[in-house]
């Protein structure tokens, strides 16, 4: 798997990382022994940047990480979680729940260290707290040796100016935002943060399976109209003997500014042909086709968090 | 270039410059014309500026002196960091090229821990949009905080002037060199060697007095993050300019010519941006 660094921080991460809010059964139940392989198959196929968070399977995902990587040497991958993100509507940004959160997340991985720590989901509260309470606290946290880098992650992106124009970071995570129809975070963002030295993460090259064949969840916010583009360009793919997902996803890693890009499955066979396609050419001339189809609804996307947040 | 990195002008008046006391010389104006001499005479070919009063009337008379005096490479202005007003501040000072940092002084403010307060820290984390370096001048007591500053914003460049003050005249060591330690393994700060003389007896000082200072900060910071300066009119409370900058000569001498020149201007050239 191609690596790339990350900013400042000296990280290599694969262009292709392992998202582990699947294994926190967010789209789906899971047999335990199957979330147990994801991860073992994401290691194998070299994507071993693992992302999680205590808000997906509200902890299980953190608890089934740590026990599938029981016995996986430290360094043969790097790992990162977030925090303040709790429950749909459960958010707590304050610095005793920093400290918190840090150590019950260290106690489920099964390790003594984070590489990466962010702040989870910020549109949702008043980001002023970020600035002033939560980054100083990660900071001090992170002289303690328990986490290596610190940085935040959300949706729209107001957020990575708000932030980064009043502190330090060492990297983001965007999500949904760099697609085959939506690609905003590249267009706003990644300048900014590439001329500051953060660095870039991406994740949901498939935009929550709006860009894939499976069935989309009740809970997907896209507009109607991007849906129906989306169905058609997925029915244009297959009668071009491809597949809109792997289209996706070699989209999303072709940006050689976006450092890597997250996606996440519970499955081992689509990690499987994720990791090979990751190695196989884009083909271009069906990205434009498929582009004029997305084109009338190119980076038309949600709301997300606070009003003054979007 | 060589440069002498911190020295400061004034036009005397008693009540704006209330630390300089009854019966000491530098009870005058001090200008560029008065500075010009004490460089040449040091092979040296400009300095920077630093505030010496806590005013935006301070920043703008610093950059006016720079526009007269090609001597002024770059100035240290003062600004609120504090202040929600600190954006506009900003985008006034910073367009003008010599305009290379900010400094506020710490040493005076009665809280150690003013560094890490939040409406302190807003401003910190401002400068770097606006390419600005942050002097820190800050006694032995506040380096632990400094610390925890430079810390907390890793992208942003600090330097530490005159190696924070220690009580050269009592000997005072070793709890002042864990702590310069400690800030110096933070690889986003580098040291002004500076205002020494004035923390020596300023009558009997002798070059072996400084040696384990220097062997501190020599060796802590290396010899690519330490800058000459002289504190000049302030040093001349304890000895003329040509015997500060002598000092400071005779240690980094022996380190070879490559030391010597990032001393004696590289560093700061590189650390403040000067051309």
């Amino acid at each position: 798997m191609e690596k790339r660094k990350l900013g400042k921080t000296g990280l290599e991460l694969p262009v292709l990382s392992f998202g582990a809010s699947s294994i926190g059964q967010e789209f789906r139940s899971v047999k335990v022994d199957e979330a147990l392989a994801s991860v073992r198959v994401a290691l194998d196929c070299g994507l071993n940047f693992i992302d999680t968070s205590p808000f997906y399977g509200r902890g299980m995902s953190e608890v089934l990480l740590g026990m599938a990587l029981r016995g996986v040497p430290r360094d043969q991958y790097i790992l990162g979680t977030k925090l303040g993100r709790y429950d749909l509507g459960h958010f707590d940004f304050s610095a005793r729940r920093v400290a918190e959160s840090v150590d019950v997340s260290l106690h489920r991985l099964g390790t003594d260290h984070l590489d990466i720590m962010l702040c989870h989901d910020i549109e949702f509260v008043p980001m002023q707290q970020i600035v002033d309470e939560t980054i100083p606290a990660l900071r001090r946290i992170q002289q303690a040796g328990k986490v290596r880098f610190i940085g935040f992650s959300g949706y729209p992106q107001k957020i990575f100016r708000f932030i980064a124009d009043q502190t330090d970071v060492d990297c983001v995570l965007s999500y949904n935002q760099y697609t085959l129809q939506n690609t905003r975070f590249a267009d706003e963002t990644v300048p900014y943060l590439k001329s500051k030295g953060i660095g870039v993460m991406n994740a949901g090259p498939f935009s929550a399976r709006l860009l894939t064949n499976a069935p989309l969840p009740a809970w997907l916010k896209e507009p109607e109209e991007v849906k129906a583009a989306a169905r058609s360009v997925a029915a244009l793919c297959a009668a071009r003997g491809s597949d809109i997902a792997k289209l996706a996803l070699q989209f999303s890693l072709a940006n050689p500014d976006i450092t890597t890009t997250v996606a996440g499955s519970a499955n081992p066979e689509n990690i499987r042909n994720w990791a090979r396609w990751a190695g196989e050419p884009l083909d271009q001339a069906l990205l434009a086709e498929v582009q004029a189809i997305f084109a009338p609804v190119k980076n038309l996307g949600h709301r997300e968090g606070l009003p003054e947040n979007n | 270039m060589r440069l002498d990195s911190h020295q400061h002008f004034w036009n005397y008046d008693e009540q704006q410059y209330p630390w300089i006391q009854h019966g000491w010389p530098i009870r005058r104006s001090y200008g560029p014309e008065d500075l010009a001499p004490e460089l040449a005479q040091c092979g040296l070919a400009g300095s920077v500026a630093v505030q010496a009063r806590q005013s935006l009337t301070e920043s703008r008379w610093l950059l006016e002196l720079a526009e007269r005096s090609p001597l002024i490479k770059g100035v240290v202005g003062w600004v609120d960091l504090r202040s929600p007003e600190l954006p506009g501040q900003l985008a006034e000072f910073s367009p003008h090229p010599k305009f290379v940092g900010v400094r506020h002084v710490v040493q005076d403010e009665p809280d150690d821990e003013f560094m890490l307060t939040v409406p302190f820290q807003r401003g910190i984390g401002r400068l770097r949009e606006f390419d600005l370096t942050y002097d820190l001048l800050v006694y032995p007591r506040q380096l632990m905080a400094a610390g925890e500053l430079a810390h907390a914003f890793p992208h942003q460049p600090f330097v530490l002037d005159h190696i924070a003050k220690p009580l050269i005249r009592k000997g005072e060591i070793s709890d002042w060199a864990a702590t310069i330690r400690e800030l110096a393994a933070l690889p986003n700060v580098s040291c002004k060697v500076s205002g020494m003389v004035t923390e020596a007896d300023w009558r009997s000082w002798q070059p072996a007095d400084f040696k384990p200072y220097l062997d501190v900060v020599f060796a802590a910071f290396g010899p690519e993050r330490v800058m000459y300066g002289s504190d000049w009119p302030v040093c001349l409370l304890a000895g003329d300019y040509g015997r500060v900058f002598e000092l400071a000569q005779q240690y980094v001498r022996p380190l070879g010519a490559e030391a010597e020149a990032r001393f004696f201007g590289g560093n700061a050239a590189a650390f403040y941006g000067l051309t």
